[in-house]
This record gives C-alpha cells, sequence and structure tokens, in this order.
C-alpha cells in the first residue's frame, strides 16, 4: 500500500481522510473506483497505475492545494513525529519529552528539531521517506530541564558460585518543552541545493 | 518539652547514622534500635501537631537585598530597585510595624496594584478581544484574572517570600495583588510594552493545551447557533442523521450534521440524537467564529 | 535497610509554571552551603568556597547564595526551588568537583525530584490531533449514495461452499477409479 502510494508520489506521500458526508452535498469529489460487490474498507485513495500521467498530476496538485490552503491557517493544530537523539517522539505544540542519555545541549537553550518524519493536522498527513524535505517545517524547542532519573539497580547473581554483585546507577535525563511547529516552506517544491543555515545537535 | 527536645536532636543523630551508611563503605546492617528509636520519634512529633508556619525570611541565611536582586535577574527583567520594593510592601505589613511603634518610610503598593490590573486587563483585551467574539473573550479573560490562576503564577516567579505583609502564611489574594503591582513596577521601570511582553510569557502560557471550549460553552448550543444565523443572515439549518450504529444497545451512537443551503455547517457525534445535534452546533459555531482549536 | 527507601513515588512529567514555553526561568531561587570551618569532612566545600563559589555566583544571578558556618556539622548543600521544593544533600567528604557538579545539577533541575520516578518520558495535552476513530470513519463516501436493503451488498461471498468441495472429492474419485 505504502510503496504504491510512494510510486505515485515520488516527492512525498500524502493521504486525505475521505468525508462522511452526503456526497450529493459535496462538489467535484474525484470517483473512488475501487469497489467490487463489497466495500473495501480502505482509507486511503489508490490511483489506478494504468490511469494517464495526466489524471495523476491533477491529483496530485489538488492534494497539494488542498493541504496548501489548511496549512495557511495559523490555529490549526500540528503534530509532527521527530527524531531526537536515536528516538522518534510524537508532538505538538507545548508537549514535554524527556530524552534519556548523555546530550550536550544545557538547560534554557532554545534549539530546532530538524530530523521531521511526520507532519501532520487533522485533514492531512505528510510523511517523509524518512524525513519530509528540509526546510519545510520548523519544530521549536526549549531545554527546561537537565537531571537524573531515579536511582536503578542493577542486580547480578551465578548460582552454587558465590557470586552476587549490586550496582546502582541514574541516567541523565533532559526534557524539552516544544514551543512551535509551523509550516515555513512550500509544499513539494524543494530548492533545488539547501544550505545548512542552523547547526543543530542530532 | 525536655523530652520534644531531646528527642529532636536524637533524630538528627539517628538521620545522620543512616545517610552516613549510604555515602561510606558498606554496612553490614542497621542496628536494631533504629526502627524503633525512628517509630517513637514520629509518635512524639505527631502528638505535638504540625509546624506552625514561618516567613523564610525570619532566617538566619537571609539577605532581602540579594534576594530582590536576584528576582529581577532570574526573569531577565531589570527593575528599578525602589519601586520593586514598594511593589513588594502591602499595606497589612506598614500597619503592623507602625503598631509595633517602629516608623518605616515605606510606601504601601495600593496604586501599583490598581496600575497593574489595568495594564493585564488591557493587554489581554488586545491579545484576545480581536480574534474573539465579546463573550467568548470575556470567559478567557476572567479564566486569567481569577485568583487563583494570579496567585499561582505568582507564586511560581518566587514572590512568596519576597513579599513584605503581616499574614502568615501569604494569602491567595495577596500573591495576586503582588503579581499586579510588579507587573506596574515593570512598566514604571521600563516600559509598557516591555509590561505586555511579561504578561504573555508568563500569564497568557498558563492557557497551554486548552481549547475555546473548555473555557466557554453555550448553555443552549443550538438556540447560540439560531442567533448567529439570523445576524448572519443565513438560512435556518437543518440537522440531518447522517451515521447511526449499535443503536438499542449501551454504545449506541449517532452522527448528526447540520446543514443550510445544502451545505455542512457542523458535524456532531452524541450517544443520543439530541447529544449529537448540539456537539454539531459547537462544531458549527466554532467553524462561523473560525475559533482555534488551541488557545495560544 | 528498609524497604521504602528503594519505592520510589511513581508520577508524571511536570510543568506547572509552563516554563520555557514563554521564556526559561531558572527555577533554583536560592542555596545554602553549611559547613564547619574546622572539620575534615568539609574540606572539599571550604576549596570549593575559597575557589570556585564566586564564579558561581556570577554566573548564575538569579541564584542567591548563601554561606553557613557552623561547628561540628558535616557539610550540607540545601537547595530552594521556585515551585516550594527543598533539596538537602549530604556533602560529607564530597571533593571539591564532586560539589561544583551537584549544585550545577541543582541549577539545570525544576524541583526535587529524588524518590520519584517518571512513569512515561513524554506529557501531552493533546493527545489527538486527528482525533478518536469512530465507525463512520474512513468509510468510503460512495456509501452515502447506496440505498439499503442493497442487492449487490447483501449478496453471499462467492466462495466454494463444503458440499461443492465434498461433490468435487467424489467426481475425482470416480475419474480416478474409472
Amino acid at each position: 500500500m505504502t510503496s504504491l502510494l510512494r510510486n505515485i508520489f515520488p516527492k512525498f506521500t500524502c493521504m486525505l481522510k475521505s468525508r462522511t458526508v452526503p456526497k450529493k452535498l459535496l462538489p467535484n469529489i474525484t470517483p473512488l473506483n475501487f469497489f467490487s460487490n463489497v466495500p473495501s474498507p480502505t482509507p486511503y485513495e489508490i490511483v489506478d497505475q494504468n490511469e494517464k500521467n495526466s489524471e495523476r498530476e491533477l491529483i496530485k496538485s489538488d492534494i497539494i492545494r488542498k493541504i496548501t490552503e489548511k496549512v495557511q491557517n495559523e490555529g490549526e493544530p500540528l503534530f509532527a513525529v521527530v527524531h531526537v537523539a536515536g528516538k522518534q517522539f510524537k508532538i505538538t505544540r507545548g508537549d514535554i519529552i524527556v530524552i534519556e542519555g548523555y546530550w550536550p545541549p544545557d538547560a534554557g537553550d532554545k534549539i530546532s528539531l530538524d530530523k521531521v518524519m511526520i507532519v501532520g493536522a487533522k485533514d492531512f498527513s505528510i510523511i517523509g521517506k524518512p524525513l519530509i524535505q528540509n526546510g519545510l517545517v520548523r519544530v521549536d524547542a526549549t531545554v527546561i530541564e537537565k537531571t537524573v532519573s531515579h536511582t536503578k539497580t542493577h542486580f547480578k547473581k551465578k548460582r552454587r558460585k558465590q557470586y552476587k554483585r549490586i550496582n546502582f546507577y541514574r541516567i541523565p535525563q533532559t526534557k524539552l518543552q516544544i514551543n512551535t511547529i509551523r509550516f515555513v516552506g512550500e509544499i513539494n517544491n524543494p530548492p533545488d541545493v539547501s544550505e545548512v543555515k542552523t547547526r543543530s545537535i542530532k | 518539652m525536655f523530652l520534644l527536645r531531646n528527642s529532636f536532636r536524637k533524630s538528627t543523630k539517628v538521620f545522620a547514622y543512616i545517610t552516613f551508611s549510604i555515602n561510606q563503605e558498606p554496612q553490614r546492617q542497621i542496628h536494631r534500635w533504629v526502627s524503633p528509636t525512628l517509630r517513637e520519634l514520629k509518635r512524639r512529633r505527631d502528638k505535638v501537631g504540625p509546624e506552625k508556619p514561618f516567613a523564610r525570611s525570619s532566617f538566619l541565611e537571609w539577605n532581602y537585598e540579594a534576594e530582590i536582586y536576584a528576582f529581577g535577574k532570574r526573569l531577565g527583567e531589570n527593575f528599578n530597585k525602589d519601586i520593586l520594593k514598594r511593589a513588594l510592601t502591602h499595606k497589612s505589613y506598614i500597619i503592623q510595624k507602625e503598631l509595633e511603634g517602629e516608623t518605616t518610610d515605606l510606601q504601601s503598593n495600593q496604586d501599583l496594584i490598581e496600575e497593574g490590573s489595568l495594564i493585564i486587563s488591557e493587554c489581554l483585551n488586545e491579545e484576545y478581544g480581536k480574534i474573539y467574539v465579546k463573550d467568548i473573550a470575556d470567559s478567557i479573560i476572567k479564566h486569567l484574572t481569577t485568583e487563583d490562576m494570579l496567585s499561582h503564577v505568582a507564586k511560581h516567579l518566587g514572590l512568596t517570600d519576597l513579599v513584605l505583609t503581616s499574614e502568615l502564611p501569604v494569602e491567595k489574594s495577596t500573591l495576586a495583588n503582588t503579581f499586579k503591582a510588579v507587573i506596574a513596577a515593570l512598566k514604571q521601570s521600563q516600559d509598557l510594552e516591555r509590561a505586555k511582553k511579561f504578561i504573555k510569557d508568563f500569564l497568557i502560557v498558563q492557557l497551554n493545551g486548552q481549547t475555546v471550549f473548555d473555557l466557554w460553552e453555550p448553555e443552549e448550543p443550538i438556540e447560540y447557533l439560531n442567533n448567529i444565523l439570523k445576524k448572519k443572515g443565513i438560512e435556518q439549518f437543518e440537522a440531518r442523521l447522517c451515521n447511526e450504529s449499535a443503536s438499542n444497545t449501551i454504545l449506541a451512537n449517532y452522527q448528526v450534521g447540520l446543514y443550510s443551503n445544502k451545505k455542512l455547517l457542523g458535524i456532531g457525534w452524541g450517544e443520543n440524537v439530541e447529544i449529537a445535534k448540539n456537539t454539531a452546533a459547537l462544531d458549527a459555531i466554532r467553524r462561523m467564529y473560525k475559533l482555534r482549536t488551541v488557545l495560544i | 535497610m528498609s524497604n521504602t527507601s528503594l519505592v520510589f513515588t511513581p508520577s508524571f512529567i511536570k510543568n506547572p509554571s509552563q516554563n520555557g514555553l514563554g521564556r526559561y526561568v531558572c527555577q533554583l531561587q536560592r542555596v545554602v552551603l553549611k559547613f564547619c570551618k574546622n572539620n575534615g569532612s568539609s574540606r572539599g566545600m571550604r576549596e570549593f568556597i575559597e575557589e570556585e563559589l564566586v564564579d558561581y555566583a556570577r554566573s548564575n544571578p538569579g541564584v542567591v547564595v548563601y554561606l553557613k558556618p557552623r561547628r561540628h556539622r558535616g557539610p550540607v548543600i540545601s537547595a530552594e526551588y521556585l515551585n516550594g521544593d527543598k533539596q538537602w544533600i549530604n556533602c560529607r567528604n564530597f571533593t571539591k568537583v564532586e560539589i561544583f557538579k551537584w549544585l550545577n545539577l541543582l541549577k539545570t533541575q525544576q524541583g526535587d525530584t529524588t524518590g520519584l520516578r517518571f512513569r512515561k518520558l513524554w506529557h501531552t495535552e493533546m493527545p489527538s490531533i486527528q482525533g478518536p476513530w469512530t465507525p463512520y470513519t474512513f468509510r468510503p463516501s460512495s456509501l452515502n449514495l447506496i440505498s439499503f436493503p442493497n442487492e449487490d451488498l447483501s449478496k453471499a461471498p462467492e466462495e466454494e461452499s463444503a458440499t461443492d468441495k465434498l461433490i468435487e472429492l467424489y467426481k475425482k474419485q470416480r475419474i480416478s477409479e474409472s
């Protein structure tokens, strides 16, 4: 399924949820021809591979236009999946995430999370392969706390060998407050050459 | 009393005994007397009752000048020291000093409180008065200017220990007033813009994670929607059952859409048609007013 | 050792002051260094005070630092946070570097977290942007035009029944026998 969509939209993949509104009332919806006699449960528009190129392009530009319109509305809450320090987090504005292990940023630092894998709003999701285009979305965060976890125990024992060890350790933790997630670039129109403007710790 | 004092002295010893055992080389055991002693100490402490509230400023390690200096630095603001001190001095403190027979040249923060209150309402009105209709903006502003909210913010600015007042412990209303006075002090020390930035950074952020309908909800959403439609001159809406599932079970659910002139106004769900209609009306109101889903 | 010191209170991540959403404020408001002027256990603390303390205080103007010398008692760091938490660290026989590290940790913390265990390393007020699933989510909109009962949809699935399979087997057997 995903691979199919990837073939169709080479730069990015997007999905539109189908609305449960009486069809009569909606203007110009692209006909969906994926039914046999039993309706398929699939939520996504699957475009026939054999369809003409121009029609495919039309649908693609239509979807991009719809998403661009949505993006212009600033009140629209966005979510993103970001890759930070080896782990992935699903975040929205105002979230707090904890990064475990040694991580250099200090409390009070403002950083931007550049490895964005998914960004979405109520009606659409943009999914990267694996990252979405650089400079499309900006995720700002503040380091609010650097602390250590609770004391964890590491207990080792070998039976019948008079061997028993117990170690205590605490892991450094960094708390990140997500400040904003917003679109800054143009959808599906990446610059030919992108320069590294900001340095960030990956 | 002697017993009690003795017991507290002992308790520090017991505490030291335990903590030292953690930091030093591992100990084989904890002595048999530790547990019953701790239990006895706990019993005596419970018998005496809770400790009296104390002011942090009554401690030996307290330097008011240093605290005032650190307050501004911590928040990243340049306060005029005298104005800030005045903002932290309440009337009750001056009266208390006078009753004690001390002559003070302190001034109370009464005028600063009023000025600060005006700045807050002006800033909030600017922020929300334009993008929301009056009754929604009012309920948001009301939520932000309650005593609980202002005192909560004041507490997390570290004002509890700095306030000069006769109350012990410091009351919420005093804390809320101090917050207002501090904002006025900031305006007088720097400028109005800076004070507004301060309100945005500390007060408005408290709305994090709240939606409009958490703070404001019309009692009769359908009537409210009807009024809006009348005002805007839009045709009366028509409610249609779009979907239903599991009716006659406890998991019954219905989806109702409100249409006006064959255009969708709002759509909502509910466990019966009436509730679904109300939620659809709320959704329609949200779309009509273009309410943001999140407040900040 | 009693078990209570090994069990942690489960809790969730909190940020009641919404610190960092507007501007970042260092949550450590004051720190008291208590030490003895003679005893060897305060040696690291005394060295720290002589060599590093002024720099520490200068680089953190928002933290009020108090010194409290007292006779024949162990060295202690007592920290107070904006949210009202107090943290107490016994620094017996700590070196200068250890004390520096602890003070830096206190500076970057939001409150006293000793004895707390976070149940989740993620906190959100909006768990879902796209909303919960309902029986109508993702339903093909073409179903809206169909009137029920619908002949096509009520057809039995075209699968081979067990009887058909038996007849097939029987026929095969007959062929192989003949």
